[in-house]
């Protein structure tokens, strides 16, 4: 008999010490400080001993989990060279289609609305090949490689941005998964990402044709667009002129449009009815206001505004004249009558494009200038950039450039005189965070594809610590009750029992630790539901005993007989909870494959330990021929 | 210590009780489904915008919701006020749902959350990071994505335990099973809906445990069958499965009972994250005790072949 026990308990051993060892980098990590990890940080030790212990799940440490997906039909078209309008409108056509029917392959539909609109697509793509099949192919693989792009650059800004193990990958073909933890502003992120950072330089069309187009676009509006239309437009747009009417001091700073340029309405006596009529005979011109020779227009009527000039006539006007209206970035306060929008009319191809930045850093503007003191971005473009600079700066003194970073104008600085050397300032930020952001995504390059956020998830760094401390007690008070229940009710094989129970924790956290899992708070909703499973086992076996007991049999061929009988119980009934958890895992995303991993190894695991380990000590106990068991 | 001595039921011969008290509760939660056109779904799979934020004294409800009416973002206006609106674990902490928009505004959610700053400017937390507690933006893309993933995992799940059960026990056992199963899913599902609770990814994740758990129940009923049906050779069906069931009932009332210690603490003491996701697994655990002792063994017995 003591013979037979030996290689038990050696197993048992064997499992003891492993379990240690690899919950000892996790322990040890508990201890460290602050400053203890930064020491271990500059010696190169920390990333090894974090590669091995628990890690914390997003929902746990708060932070955010965002998934990205690259906008392939914005991609597709920007490949295409030559576009004309018919191209514009099989591309309007397969991105509605897309859009409409998700599951879709975007290429698939491409090549069917090709094949139906009989398109000459080589018109466009010749850099691809020369048939349909062969620029599929090849955009195909263009567009992979973008994604690819895109993956790096984003890489290179999350690095730049300085956060503490994130989690960057491509999931699928055409999406990006990053992690973020312990981030404190999520839109600082979330715009950090999501910023195609396309740097633009626009020369501003001058007054006169601005005027011009104005009042063109206002004659084609009152034509093409109802009056129904036209007057749920304004009605949104109305209630603001109302409120910002009794203000003075608003009529003082800003002139309307119509003073500026001499027009006949009165706009200081206007009545309420005065103002409705102006607003449907020239929509555009009593949304747009003036202030020191810029347009401005109110941020509420910013959506109203963007709706005119988004219908279809406005949209075929503007084109012909190859001009384009942008926003500035950001709202200013002018006054006091609330926030304004910059909106500047711009030639339609910039002069200059964002891949000359060599360098780019934020700071603050040095004094005497105009920024001085405010956080600007410093650039330095390349020769080639410097050469254009130098030729489009000479050539248009006098006139503004407008600097547009991602369709949006941070500054239109008047051209006083020739740039050379390639360098340029960026201003218009709010503060120097921004202006850093800024700096880090041009320098990490603009990406070859507008990307999308289509999920994301931010948990805040109070709910994690919430989590963290409801879950520990939870599992805390569970144990204490099972513990208490199962003493009672099995005395002493209870206590055994509760041994096992222990164990089995232990073990589940030293497997978690060794597969660098991470723990989510469904993660210890799952420990917590093992220790109610875990105890199952014992409760099946513990039954069984008393049944053989009952039937006359001795302590310790009751215990063979109830350990013998129960095992193919046990292992049934538990493999249908590991199919489960296993299914669970493959299909769940972040927390819920959280608690798959923790159910599965838990389940597995309590068949060690509710089985095996309790069976030795059993054994151990009846290896003098004892007369009761307390069970 | 024991609860149950030598208790002898007959479960089978009074399946009236049981066909009529599964019948109606099978009932009231189709009813419940198909008035309120099935199960109610949660951002997850719906696609939209959830905002948990804490603000630092108790919010009313129904003034919060009046001033979410009249929403403003760079022009375009929205009323909120008949969206999803509750105390998030506690009464000065309020969660918003807000379903998908076609026309979403540039930095919408973080325009909504300055608005909701705003409507008590007076208590939000010291440390500003505090507010917003958690926010999750699904795209309906995302959204019909998941509910397909979930949908073929209940699948696969359903189909791997029906295989595994008729290769270690007879086929109709595995129907029995599966019964069971298809009982409780359908109860739990039908009590979220007559509660109005939201069916989500991690609700879904409580489903799958409650099919794990009750087979779990179940098969340690059947393995008492098996057995028996082997050493009594000449009882009735109805006998064996009676006998069974009395054997196991003791361990079928002491591991449910544990379980459903540490699931009734995951309720009152894991908070709100998961708190829906335990409520899943307390009905769960009811359900599937229930289920094991009363309805599957009678499934067998029905579907046992009269010779």
């Amino acid at each position: 008999m003591k013979n037979s026990l030996t290689p038990r308990y050696l197993v048992i051993l064997v499992i003891l010490g492993w379990s240690f060892y690899s919950l000892w980098p996790s322990l040890k990590y508990q201890t460290l400080d602050e400053e203890e990890k930064e020491l271990l940080r500059e010696q190169g030790n920390l990333a090894q001993i974090e590669s091995r212990i628990i890690r914390q799940g997003l929902d746990l440490k708060g932070g955010m989990y965002i998934l990205l997906e690259t906008d392939i039909p914005t991609l597709v078209k920007s490949l295409a060279s030559n576009r004309n309008e018919k191209f514009d409108d099989l591309m309007e056509e397969v991105n509605k289609e897309f859009k409409s029917n998700q599951g879709k392959n975007f290429f698939n539909i491409f090549r069917e609305k090709i094949a139906s609109s009989g398109i000459k697509v080589v018109r466009y793509y010749h850099e691809y090949g020369s048939n349909l099949e062969d620029i599929i192919t090849a955009i195909e693989d263009e567009t992979e490689d973008s994604i690819n792009r895109v993956l790096e650059i984003l890489q290179n800004r999350i690095d730049q941005f300085g956060v503490s193990e994130p989690t960057i990958q491509k999931q699928g073909k055409y999406r990006i998964l990053v992690e973020l933890a312990g981030i404190q502003d999520s839109e600082r992120a979330r715009a950090l990402l999501q910023s195609t950072a396309l740097l633009e330089f626009y020369l501003v069309k001058n007054n006169a044709s601005t005027n011009e187009i104005i009042s063109q676009l206002d004659n084609i509006l009152r034509k093409s667009v109802s009056e129904e239309e036209l007057a749920t437009l304004i009605s949104e747009a109305n209630l603001n002129t109302q409120s910002a009417k009794p203000n003075n001091n608003l009529e003082n700073n800003v002139t309307t449009i119509d003073e500026i340029f001499g027009e006949t309405t009165n706009s200081e006596t206007d009545s309420l009815g005065l103002e409705s009529d102006l607003l449907l005979n020239s929509p555009l011109q009593s949304l747009i206001e003036f202030v020191q020779g810029d347009m401005v227009v109110k941020s509420k009527n910013i959506y109203a505004l963007k709706k005119l000039l988004s219908q279809d006539a406005a949209k075929l006007k503007l084109k012909s004249s190859s001009g384009q209206f942008i926003f500035s970035n950001d709202s200013e306060s002018l006054g006091t009558s609330g926030d304004y929008f910059r909106l500047y009319y711009l030639e339609d191809s910039p002069e200059l494009t964002g891949g000359v930045v060599e360098k780019a850093k934020a700071n603050l503007g040095s004094l005497g200038g105009g920024s001085a003191g405010l956080p600007v971005v410093s650039l330095d473009m390349n020769s080639e950039g410097s050469k254009t600079w130098s030729r489009v700066t000479g050539a248009n003194i006098g006139q503004r450039i407008a600097i547009v970073l991602d369709n949006k104008v941070h500054m239109a600085p008047n051209i006083r005189e020739k740039i050379p050397g390639g360098r340029t300032q960026i201003e218009g930020f709010a503060d120097i965070n921004e202006a850093k952001d800024i700096a880090i995504i041009l320098r990490a390059g603009a990406l070859p594809a507008p990307v999308n956020i289509i999920e994301e998830r931010t948990v805040g760094p109070s709910l994690g610590a919430d989590s963290v401390a409801r879950g520990q007690k939870s599992i805390l008070i569970g144990l204490v009750v099972v513990f208490i229940f199962m003493l009672i009710y099995y005395k002493a094989a209870g206590a055994i029992a509760n041994f096992a129970l222990i164990w089995n924790l232990v073990l589940i956290l030293a497997v978690l630790a060794s597969l660098g899992a991470t723990l989510t708070l469904p993660g210890i909703a799952g420990l917590i539901l093992t220790v109610g499973m875990c105890i199952d086992s014992n409760v099946i076996i513990f039954e069984r005993i008393r049944e053989e007991l009952r039937k006359g049999k001795t302590p310790k061929s009751a215990i063979e007989a109830g350990y013998n009988r129960a095992i193919t119980t046990i292992i049934d009934a538990n493999l249908t909870t590991v199919i489960a958890s296993a299914v669970l895992y493959q299909f769940g995303t972040g927390p819920i494959k959280g608690f798959a991993t923790v159910l599965f190894w838990g389940i597995l695991i309590s068949m060690f330990t509710a089985v095996y380990v309790t069976r030795t000590i059993f054994y151990t106990i009846t290896k003098k021929s004892i007369k009761t068991l307390s069970i | 210590m024991q609860i149950i001595k030598n208790s002898n039921i007959d479960f089978i011969n009074n399946s009236k009780l049981t066909i009529l008290l599964s019948s109606a509760l099978i009932l009231a939660g189709i009813f419940s489904l198909i008035i309120n056109n099935g199960p109610k779904l949660s951002i997850d799979f719906k696609g939209g915008t959830l905002i948990a934020v804490k603000y630092t004294k108790p919010i009313n409800i129904n003034d919060f919701r009046s001033k979410l009416s009249d929403i403003n973002i760079s022009g375009q206006k929205f009323d909120f006020s008949s969206s999803e609106i509750k105390h998030f674990g506690n009464t000065s902490s309020v969660a918003l749902r807000i379903a998908s928009i076609e026309e979403e505004p540039e930095n919408f959610s973080r325009d909504i959350i300055e608005i909701l700053k705003n409507f008590y400017p007076n208590s939000i937390p010291e440390d500003k990071t505090d507010f917003v507690l958690s926010k999750d933006k699904i795209s309906p893309k995302v959204g019909s994505e998941l509910s397909g993933k979930a949908v073929m995992a209940i699948i696969y799940a359903l189909s791997l335990i029906l295989i595994y059960i008729s290769l270690r026990f007879e086929f109709i056992f595995a129907i029995g099973a599966i019964a069971a199963i298809a009982h409780d899913v359908i109860i739990t599902l039908g009590i979220f809906s007559i509660l109005g609770y939201e069916i989500s990814l991690s609700v879904i994740a409580a489903f799958l445990t409650i099919v794990g758990y009750s087979l779990n129940d179940t098969i340690v009923i059947f393995d008492r069958i098996r057995e028996n049906i082997k050493t009594l050779k000449r009882g009735s069906i109805v006998d064996t499965v009676n006998k069974s069931i009395n054997e196991s009932l003791s361990r079928t009332i002491v591991t449910s009972l544990t379980t459903l210690f540490v699931v009734l603490i995951l309720y009152f003491f894991g908070g709100e994250v998961i708190h829906t996701f335990s409520f899943a697994l307390i009905v769960g655990v009811l359900v599937g005790t229930y289920s094991s002792i009363f309805v599957a063994s009678l499934i067998v017995v029905y579907m046992q072949p009269k010779s």
